[in-house]
């Protein structure tokens, strides 16, 4: 037995990427199945609570290692999640509904003024309170999408939530972006790159948006059309966007956004037809949240919770007054806005794992601060489409009948 | 014994009720925006009545006031239309005309939540849903019930021309049917759809109604969805064929159109009611929806085929005397002109399809057209 048998798997063998993808597709699907079938629940809520089990913070079946190996199909989802609601968002209804604009904006204004308050009372540096305040501006594009898709919801509320949704995440990457430049500039950070990088971030994101929905509406005048190949021609330019921005240090979140949000304004002759990316997309939306859970991480000392409750009630009502301010001039009422405020609860994903980052990278942020938040995040991430899907039931806009398929 | 009243009201008066499709504006799907629309209307001093509908994408809006005259009728309608538009273009929403939506599928639909449409969908399961179709009822003012059943009977000659006139739902469900009016075929489901039967007055009328109404069939007239159907409160005749058409400006040709059929019938009477229109009656409807102006109709009296074009022309040729009377003759001259073409609503809709190649393109342009962002220049030029 001299030669080594060698075509049998080594021990130890690493997930591979494909093993990794099915399984957490698998993964999902069936926690989702549980979650919605036996608990009625949105099945979002057993993505993530399947990802917390499995990862770090649970049976650390799901390494780091491996999370990082997953991150490009998190990419590809949160790319296509972010396309389909920057279609959402119509300037020209913005621009014809003053008060909507007004809402969208008081909305996030409102929420960064509440949190940052909230934070300022807790004693958290004024930088680092602005920071998350920011951060807390946005709503989870990927649950509002995902959750709408999942309950055929359809009316006013639905439309609305997207719109404010694709609003509260553009503003609060601006906020973001110039807090951050002030932070530079505070620590005189290698002088002009302070203030450069942001510009470049910013700039560059919005450029490479407008390139590629340039190029997609012309692709699609070209090819004419045919359904079909208008889905593959999106879901190309998403995938190439995702990867654009990634290899030249732009945002994801804003190329992408601004590619969808330009590609249903700058299209007057309706080359490009509606997509909606359906089956495909929900594989990577699938992982996605898979992946977001597995990156909870928890500590359930009940001491510190009421830290992360206040930040969470104060973004609570911050974007309720926002949203409520101006409901008397549009069909919303109080009740409408309400119902509305429920739906844009959920914490935008990437929010959270820069919010996690920055608690390691700012020390200053303090034990206790960082420990708090995650708990709230936590808690929010897994309540939050609960109380979405209560929004959009109360407002009567999910469709009571499901089709057989 | 029920007792239907009929209210005298003015001779040949005019009142046109539409229904309108509501859509979104991303891929122009059906989309539930009655509410909305009802909420804002209601926080609002608007022209006309504006109504729910058996589905939530549906919208009814209909003139208050009762016209005399073709061109009040018009500025009645345009003013509504402009109201409905600001509505619609606030909740970023259109709203279109034409018979029915190119490519829905009924299965979405929701019923809207009111007692009358709830009742309906329990009793009628899935038409209730089917039923998303979008008509124009024409109301035409009877002195009284006698006048109203005598009208019913001679209007049902020309049904056809009313629906080769205003055809405009040639798609369903994302195909060409072959129909120039696919709508009607939706009604033709219902158990009381049809005819009023050969009553010869009111008095007559009342008895055959409380027979049916003792046997349990029918509570109200409002479970009739006869194509011609007397309202005994409003004191009307009310024809409840056509599509709703593509513009208001055709909505009020089609009124116009009744108005002066109206006069001309109660005038000359030139036939009595008898089986014979009746016998000709469900084969005609159905070359008009199928063919349009290119179906070949039976003449019920003169018991041969005619084309329902020339049918039309010769109609309108007639019609002229009174048509200058009654300040009709310019919606007639219209309607001449789009027979004479032979291109209805339906037609516009089939070349917008051949030109865009989408029928999402299609219910888009619908929308801009009813929403007056658009002109069908073909039908300026042609009357020019």
């Amino acid at each position: 037995m001299a030669a080594e048998i060698s075509f049998l798997p080594h021990e130890n063998f690493a997930l591979n990427n494909l093993l990794l993808f099915g399984t957490l597709l698998l993964a999902g699907l069936l926690s989702g199945h549980v979650f919605n079938a036996v608990l009625r629940m949105p099945r979002i809520v057993g993505f993530v609570a399947i990802g917390m089990l499995l990862g770090p913070a649970g049976l650390n079946w799901l390494s780091d290692g491996m999370l990082t190996d997953a991150q490009v199909f998190v990419d590809i989802g949160f790319g296509l999640v972010l396309y389909e609601l920057g279609n959402r968002l119509d300037l020209k209804w913005l621009s014809s509904d003053r008060w909507l604009l007004a809402t969208g904006i008081a909305e996030s204004v409102l929420a960064f003024i509440c949190v940052y308050f909230a934070l300022y009372l807790l004693d958290v540096r004024p930088i680092i309170a602005a920071l998350l305040a920011a951060m807390a501006i946005s709503t989870s594009p990927a649950v509002v999408t995902q959750l709408t898709k999942e309950l055929r919801s359809e009316g006013l509320v639905t439309e609305r939530a997207l719109c404010f949704t694709a609003m509260n995440n553009v503003i609060a990457f601006f906020v973001v972006a110039l807090i951050l430049a002030a932070v530079h500039l505070e620590h005189r950070t290698a002088g002009m790159i302070g203030v450069l990088h942001p510009v470049y971030l910013l700039a560059g994101s919005a450029l490479l948006g407008l390139v590629l929905s340039v190029v997609g509406i012309w692709l699609a005048t070209l090819l004419g059309k045919r359904e079909g190949s208008h889905f593959t021609l999106v879901v190309s330019l998403v995938i190439i966007a995702v990867g654009a921005a990634d290899a030249l240090n732009f945002s994801v979140l804003l190329t992408l956004l601004i590619f969808g949000i330009l590609t249903r304004n700058l299209d007057k002759g309706r080359a490009l037809m509606p997509t909606e990316f359906g089956r495909g997309g929900e594989l990577f939306i699938v992982v996605l949240f898979v992946v977001f859970g597995a990156r909870l991480r928890f500590d359930l000392s009940l001491g510190i919770a009421w830290m992360g409750l206040v930040l969470l009630i104060a973004r609570f009502f911050g974007k309720l007054i926002g949203i409520s301010l101006f409901s008397r001039t549009s069909t919303l009422g109080f009740s409408g806005a309400w119902n509305l405020n429920l739906v844009m609860q959920p914490l935008s994903g990437s929010a959270l794992i820069a919010i996690l980052g920055m608690t390691q990278n700012y020390p200053e942020v303090g034990q206790t601060l960082a420990a708090a938040l995650m708990l709230a995040l936590t808690v929010l991430e897994l309540a939050s489409p609960i109380a979405a899907k209560w929004g959009l039931m109360r407002a009567g806009e999910v469709n009571p009948s499901r089709s057989a398929n | 014994m029920q007792t239907l009243t009929f209210t005298k009201s003015a001779a040949l008066s005019m009142g046109v009720e539409l229904e309108l499709q509501i859509l979104n504006t991303r891929d122009y799907n059906l989309f539930r925006g009655a509410d909305d629309l009802l909420k804002l209307a209601a926080k609002d001093k608007h022209p006309g009545d504006i109504k729910p509908e058996v589905t939530e994408s549906m919208i009814e809006v209909s003139t208050a006031i009762v016209h005399h005259s073709y061109a009040t009728l018009l500025e009645e309608l345009t003013a509504i239309r402009d109201v409905m538009a600001g509505y619609a273009r606030k909740l970023n929403i259109a709203l279109a005309g034409g018979g029915a939506h190119p490519f829905q599928k009924w299965t979405e639909r929701r019923i809207y939540p009111k007692e009358r449409f709830e009742y309906l969908s329990g009793l009628y399961g899935y038409l209730a849903k089917q039923f998303t179709i979008f008509g124009q009822h024409i109301h035409i003012g009877c002195a009284d019930g006698d006048a109203a059943i005598y009208l019913a009977h001679a209007f049902a000659r020309y049904v056809p021309h009313f629906i080769a006139l205003s055809a405009s739902s040639p798609f369903l469900q994302g195909v060409d049917s072959a129909f120039d009016s696919s709508r009607l075929n939706m009604v033709s489901a219902f158990p009381l759809s049809g005819t009023m039967p050969l009553v010869k007055d009111w008095n007559d009328f009342n008895d055959y109604f409380n027979e049916m109404y003792d046997l349990g069939i029918v509570k109200s007239m409002k479970d009739f969805y006869w194509d011609i159907r007397p309202k005994p409160e409003y004191g009307t005749i009310e024809i409840r064929v056509p599509d709703t058409p593509l513009t208001v400006e055709t909505a009020a040709y089609l009124a116009a159109y009744a108005q002066t059929l109206g006069k001309y019938l109660l005038t000359e009477r030139p036939h009595e009611p008898s089986k014979s229109i009746y016998q000709t009656y469900s084969y005609n409807r159905f070359l008009a929806c199928r063919f349009g102006f290119d179906a070949n109709i039976i003449d019920p009296y003169l018991r041969q085929p005619i084309s329902l074009k020339d049918d039309i022309l010769e109609t309108i040729n007639k019609l002229m005397p009174y048509a200058v009377e009654l300040q009709t003759d310019g919606a007639l001259k219209r309607l001449f002109d789009s027979a004479a073409a032979k291109r209805n609503d339906s037609a516009w809709l089939r070349e917008q399809f051949m030109a865009t190649g989408s029928l999402s393109d299609v219910s888009r342009l619908q929308g801009q057209l009813w929403m007056g962002d658009i002109e069908v220049k073909e039908k300026v030029a042609a009357s020019s």
